[in-house]
C-alpha cells in the first residue's frame, strides 16, 4: 500500500502547489477588488466570502482532477496491467490510491486555504469559516467517493470528470431529494448544513464500497466484470442508506405531529419539584397572541395554569387566565402574566407564593402582541439568580391627538421588581413613533423618539445586576439595589446598518461564566424582509472586544436567540433554513478565540444550554448534553430548569419532563406517564 | 515450490468473456527450469492464459498452481516470485527509468539492484531518462530490467519481444537465458516469432482457438512430427497413411507430414522404385502444418507428458 501511495503521491505532487497558486490568485483578486468594493454599499466581508467561495470551487475541481485519474488514467494507458502484475493485493492497491487521493486533496486544500486565511482580513475575522471545515470535509469525502467509483468503472479520466459531478447532482435530486422533498427533517432537528453533511457522509460509504468491490473483485481487464460488482454493491449500499434515513425520519415524525398543538409554555420550578404548565382543559391551549388562541366551538377558551407535582403527576394548584409563567429559581415564587382581554387578565403581572397562592405584588403592564414580535423571552419576566429580582418589559401604546388612525406612539418600560417586597423600579423609558405607511402596502414605519430603546436585557450570572443592550449598541450594567446604571461598552455604529423596525429583535445571551455576550442583530429594511441578514457578534466583556461570528438570513434565525453551551465557548444559533416549512435546526458556532480556550477549566454542567428554535407555529426544543451535543426533544417551546437539570416541553397537551435525552410524558389530566424518547 | 517438478500446472482452465470462449479447458504443464514457448495465432488466448496465471483475471472454471501456490487464492505469493512483461508494456511516462525501477523494487521484499543496473547498461538505457522519451523497444527492455530485479523463479514474457529490433531481441533473449535458464528458473514466452522461440525454448505449447492441442519438449515434437518425402518416378503414388497433417503430391513425388513418426513407418512405405526419406522440420513448419490441420479437424494431439492432477 505504501508503494502505491508513494507512487500516486509522486504522480500528483504538483497538485498541492496549484492550491498555493490559486490561493495567491485569490489574494491578488482580493487586493484588486477591495478598494473598489469599499466604495460600494457592500461589506468587505462579503468580498472575502466570495473569495472563500472561489477557493471552495477550486478545491472541488482539484479534487475531481486528482480522484478521476486514480484508476481510470492507468486503465486508459494500459499501465494497469503492469500494476496488477505486482505482488500487492488489489485491496492494498485500492487503499493506497484512496489515501493518496485524499492526502493530495487535503494538502491542496491546506495550501489553498491557510495562506488566504492568514492574509485575507475577512476570513481571519470571520473565523466561523473554519468552523465549517467538518462540513466541507464531509462534502469533499462524498465527491471523492463518487469520483473514485467512477474512476473504477470508467476507463477514461475525462469520462469520470464529466460523469462524477453529474452523479453528485443526481444524488441531490434523487435519494437526498426523496427525503428532503417530503418535507421531513432527516434527524428531526437540522435541515441545514449538518443535514447535508450527514447525507454526504452516509452516501460516501456505498460509493467507496462499490469502488472497492469493483477494483478487487472485478477484472478491469478485457471484460466488464467489474460492473457486475460495482452496480449491485452500489445499489445495495444506497438502499441500506435510504432505508436507514427514512427510518430515522419516521422516528422523528411523532414529534413533528405535535406541531398541531399551538404554542404553549412550560416553566419549571425544580427547587420545589413542581412544574407549572399552561393548559386549557387538558390540552395545550394557545399561542402567545390572543388572536391565535386555541378555539373550540367558535369560542376562545380561557387558559389555566396548573401546578403539577412531577413525582406524582398530581395537580397542586390551578390558576385560570394566566398566559405566561416564570418561576423563581428557588421555586417559592411565581410570576404570571395574564393574556386574555375577555377575562380582564390582559397585561396583568403578579408575583405570588407558589404553595399558598398569596399574591406578593402585582401591577398592570401593556404590550401589543402582534408588533412586539416573538423573542423567545418569557414575558412574565426573568428572575435574577438569587430569586430576589424580577425584570420584565412593559409596552404602552398611545394615540397622540390629531394623528391619523394607525399612528401610534409606543413607550417602553423596563421594570425591575423586588419581588418579595413588591418594590418596583422603572429603569428606562424608550419611545417609538409608529407612522402609518402611505405606500400601496401601507407598511408602517417606526421612528425613534427617545434617546434609546432597550433591545435586550439579561441578568448577570451570579450577580444582582442586569446587562442592558440598547439599539445604539451600548452595553450597560444596571444594579437595581444601587439604582445605578453604568455604560460598559459602546460600539461605534449600530449593529444594524440600516434604520429598521426590527432592531428591537436584537438579542443578547450571556455565557454561563458571564465573560462573553452573544449578540444577534438583524439587518433589514421592511420591504426586503426575506433578504434580511442576521449577524451574530460575540463581545468579550472584560476586554471590550467584539467580533462577528456568523451571518445568516433572518429567515434562518427567525427571532431565535442564541444559546451558550456549558463550555462557554460553543454557541448554538437557531438556523431555520426552511422556516417557511416550519422546520428548524441549530447551527453550532464555536469560538476560536484564544482567550476563550484558556477559560474552559470548569467542568461542563449537564444540560447546560438550550436552543429555542423555529417560528411561531413550529418551534422545536433541543437539549444540549454535557458534550455539547444537541438532541431533539419536542416541538414547542421548552424551558430549562435553573439548575440545568430538567427540561420541560409540551407535546399535545402533555407535560414532558426530561433529564438528558430520555423523555417521559406526563399527562396532567390522566396523570399517565409514558416514555417518548428514545 | 513446485508440483512434481512443474512450475505451472493448469487443469482444464477455462475463461469465458461473455459468449466468447477465450480458454477452453487448457491443461498445461510447464516444467521447472524450462524455457516454455506458448505459440499460437493472434487472439487464441495466450495473453488470457498469462493473465489467469497471475490472477489478473479470474478463470471461469478450472484450477491452476504456479510455483506450488494456488494462483487464485495465493496470487500475491505467485506474483512475488514472478516477473512479468507484456507486449509493448505501457508504463508511467512521467517516471524516469530509475524511479520506475525504484517503484517496482518497493513492491518486492528482495531486490537485486545490481542486476537491474547491469541489464540496463547492457541494453544501453540511461536510468535518468524519462520513460516517456524511450522508444517502444526501450520501454520493453526497461520493463524487462525491472522484471528481473527481484530474481523471479518464473519469468513471463507475454509477446514481450514484439517491437524489438533483431539485435536487441537477440540481446534480450540471451540475457534472459543467462539470467534465468542457467540458474534453473522457468521462463514462459508467448509470441508468434517462432524462429526466435525455437532458438531458446526447450518446451513448447500450441494454443489454437483457446485449446492447448500440443504441449511437450521441443525435441520430442521434432522427433514426432516429420516430413516424409517419397520419390516414385516410375511407380504409382504411395498410399497415404491415415492421420497425416498435410500432403503435397505430384506425379513423381509425394510429401506429407506425419505427427506420429516412427522408424517403422519408413519400412512400411518402402517399395521397389521408391525413395523414402524422413526430413527434419523447422518448428515454424511444424506449427504451420499443425495449425492448418487443427483448424480443419479440431483434433488434439496426444499429450507427451504424464497426467498431473492439480490439487487445491
Amino acid at each position: 500500500m505504501k508503494a502505491i501511495f508513494l507512487k500516486e503521491w509522486r504522480q500528483g505532487h504538483l497538485l498541492p502547489w496549484t492550491g498555493l497558486l490559486l490561493s495567491a490568485l485569490t489574494m491578488l483578486l482580493y487586493a484588486l477588488w477591495v478598494t473598489r468594493y469599499a466604495s460600494t454599499s457592500e461589506e468587505v466581508d462579503d468580498l472575502a466570502g466570495y473569495c472563500v467561495l472561489l477557493m471552495g470551487m477550486g478545491i472541488g475541481v482539484i479534487l475531481l482532477v486528482s480522484a478521476s485519474g486514480l484508476i481510470a488514467a492507468e486503465t486508459s494507458t494500459g499501465a494497469i496491467t503492469y500494476l496488477l502484475g505486482l505482488p500487492i493485493s488489489r485491496s492494498r492497491m485500492w487503499w493506497g490510491k484512496v489515501f493518496a487521493g485524499l492526502g493530495l486533496t487535503a494538502a491542496t486544500a491546506v495550501l489553498l486555504i491557510l495562506p488566504a486565511s492568514l492574509v485575507l482580513p475577512g476570513i481571519r475575522e470571520r473565523g466561523h469559516f473554519l468552523l465549517y471545515l467538518p462540513d466541507m470535509v464531509a462534502g469533499m469525502l462524498c465527491v471523492f467517493a463518487v469520483t473514485m467509483f467512477c474512476s473504477t468503472i470508467f476507463a477514461r479520466p475525462l469520462t469520470v470528470f464529466i460523469v462524477a459531478p453529474l452523479i453528485v447532482i443526481g444524488l441531490s435530486f434523487g435519494p437526498v431529494g426523496l427525503v428532503a422533498g417530503s418535507r421531513r427533517s432527516l434527524l428531526g432537528y437540522d435541515e441545514g448544513m449538518a443535514d447535508l453533511s450527514l447525507w454526504a457522509l452516509v452516501l460516501a460509504p456505498p460509493f467507496f464500497l462499490a469502488s472497492w468491490a469493483a477494483f478487487t473483485r472485478g477484472e478491469l481487464l478485457d471484460s466488464r466484470r467489474h460492473w457486475w460488482y460495482a452496480l449491485p454493491v452500489l445499489a445495495g449500499g444506497l438502499a441500506v442508506v435510504m432505508l436507514g434515513m427514512l427510518s430515522a425520519t419516521d422516528r422523528e415524525l411523532r414529534y413533528r405531529r405535535s406541531d398541531v398543538a399551538s404554542v404553549s409554555q412550560v416553566t419549571l420550578s425544580p427547587g420545589s419539584n413542581y412544574a407549572a404548565v399552561l393548559v386549557a382543559g387538558s390540552r395545550a391551549a394557545f399561542s402567545r397572541t390572543a388572536e391565535q388562541g386555541w378555539r373550540r366551538g367558535g369560542k376562545t377558551r380561557s387558559t389555566t395554569t396548573v401546578l403539577v407535582d412531577l413525582e406524582t403527576g398530581g395537580d397542586v394548584m390551578w390558576w385560570p387566565g394566566w398566559r405566561e409563567v416564570a418561576a423563581s429559581p428557588d421555586g417559592r415564587l411565581v410570576a404570571t402574566l395574564g393574556g386574555f382581554p375577555r377575562d380582564g387578565s390582559w397585561g396583568q403581572l403578579q408575583v405570588q407564593q407558589v404553595v399558598s397562592g398569596d399574591v406578593v405584588c402585582g401591577f398592570r403592564t401593556s404590550y401589543v402582541a402582534e408588533e412586539s414580535g416573538w423573542t423567545g423571552e418569557n414575558r412574565a419576566g426573568t428572575w435574577s439568580g438569587d430569586g430576589k429580582w424580577l425584570a420584565c418589559v412593559s409596552y404602552q401604546d398611545l394615540q397622540p391627538a390629531g394623528t391619523p388612525a394607525g399612528d401610534r406612539r409606543r413607550q417602553q418600560k423596563l421594570l425591575v421588581l423586588r419581588a418579595d417586597a413588591g418594590v418596583r423600579r422603572e429603569v428606562l423609558l424608550g419611545e417609538q413613533e409608529r407612522i402609518s405607511g402611505t405606500g400601496q402596502d401601507r407598511q408602517p414605519q417606526m421612528k425613534l423618539i427617545s434617546p434609546e430603546f432597550i433591545a435586550s436585557w439579561q441578568w448577570v450570572p451570579g450577580e444582582e445586576a442586569l446587562y442592558l443592550l440598547n439599539d445604539k449598541s451600548e452595553l450597560s450594567r444596571y444594579s437595581p439595589a444601587e439604582g445605578r446604571r453604568t455604560v460598559l461598552w459602546r460600539r461605534s455604529g449600530t449593529f444594524a446598518r440600516r434604520e429598521d423596525w426590527m432592531r428591537r429583535e436584537m438579542r443578547m445571551r450571556i455565557s454561563q461564566d458571564g465573560k462573553r455576550i452573544a449578540i444577534c442583530a438583524p439587518e433589514v429594511v421592511p420591504e426586503e424582509q426575506h433578504a434580511a441578514r442576521s449577524h451574530t457578534w460575540v463581545l468579550a466583556v472584560e476586554r471590550g472586544r467584539i467580533r462577528r461570528l456568523a451571518e445568516f438570513t433572518v429567515a434562518e434565525t427567525r427571532y431565535v436567540p442564541p444559546a451558550w453551551a456549558g463550555d462557554n465557548r460553543t454557541l448554538y444559533l437557531g438556523a431555520n433554513l426552511r422556516w417557511e416549512e416550519g422546520q428548524a435546526g441549530p447551527t453550532r458556532v464555536r469560538e476560536s478565540e484564544s482567550a476563550t480556550r484558556r477559560s474552559t477549566a470548569a467542568p461542563l454542567p449537564f444540560g447546560s444550554g438550550m436552543l429555542f428554535s423555529g417560528d411561531r407555529s413550529a418551534a422545536k426544543a433541543f437539549f444540549l448534553d454535557a458534550r455539547g451535543k444537541a438532541s431533539p426533544l419536542g416541538a414547542i417551546y421548552p424551558a430549562l430548569s435553573p439548575g440545568g437539570r430538567l427540561i420541560g416541553i409540551d407535546v399535545q397537551g402533555r407535560l414532558v419532563i426530561t433529564t438528558g435525552i430520555e423523555v417521559t410524558a406526563l399527562d396532567p389530566k390522566t396523570r399517565a406517564v409514558s416514555r417518548l424518547y428514545p | 515450490m513446485s508440483d512434481s517438478g512443474y512450475a505451472v500446472v493448469t487443469n482444464r482452465l477455462t475463461k469465458r468473456f461473455g459468449k466468447k470462449l477465450a480458454l477452453d479447458g487448457v491443461s498445461a504443464h510447464i516444467p521447472v527450469g524450462s524455457v516454455y514457448g506458448m505459440m499460437g495465432p493472434n487472439g487464441v488466448g495466450k495473453t488470457t492464459f498469462v493473465r489467469c496465471l497471475l490472477n489478473m483475471i479470474n478463470p471461469t472454471s478450472g484450477s491452476m498452481r504456479v510455483l506450488g501456490f494456488d494462483a487464485v487464492r495465493e496470487s500475491v505469493e505467485v506474483r512475488r516470485r514472478t516477473g512479468h512483461v507484456a507486449a509493448l508494456q505501457p508504463l508511467w511516462e512521467w517516471m524516469t527509468v530509475q524511479e520506475f525501477a525504484d517503484f517496482v523494487a518497493s513492491c518486492f521484499p528482495h531486490w537485486n539492484a545490481a542486476s537491474v543496473s547491469s541489464f540496463l547498461e547492457r541494453v544501453a538505457i540511461d536510468p535518468a531518462q524519462r520513460i516517456g522519451t524511450l522508444s517502444r523497444g526501450q520501454r520493453t527492455m526497461a520493463a524487462l530490467g525491472a522484471a528481473i530485479g527481484h530474481e523471479p523463479q518464473l519469468l513471463i514474457l507475454d509477446e514481450a519481444l514484439t517491437g524489438l529490433d533483431p539485435i536487441s531481441r537477440r540481446d534480450v533473449l540471451e540475457s534472459i537465458i543467462d539470467v534465468m535458464h542457467l540458474e534453473g528458473r522457468t521462463v514462459i514466452i508467448t509470441g508468434q516469432d517462432i524462429a526466435d522461440l525455437e532458438r531458446i525454448c526447450d518446451h513448447i505449447g500450441f494454443l489454437i482457438k483457446g485449446k492447448l492441442f500440443y504441449e511437450g519438449p521441443l525435441e520430442a515434437l521434432k522427433a514426432q512430427v516429420k516430413r516424409i518425402m517419397i520419390q516414385h518416378p516410375s511407380g504409382p503414388p504411395p498410399v497415404i497413411p491415415a492421420g497425416v497433417l498435410r500432403v503435397n503430391a505430384s506425379e513423381r513425388e509425394t510429401q506429407f507430414t506425419v505427427s506420429n513418426f516412427t522408424p517403422e513407418l519408413l519400412d512400411e512405405l518402402a517399395a521397389p522404385g521408391r525413395v523414402v526419406q524422413a526430413m527434419e522440420m523447422s518448428l515454424e513448419n511444424i506449427f504451420v502444418d499443425l495449425v492448418r490441420h487443427q483448424l480443419g479437424r479440431g483434433e488434439v494431439l496426444p499429450a507427451l507428458h504424464p497426467e498431473v492432477e492439480v490439487t487445491g
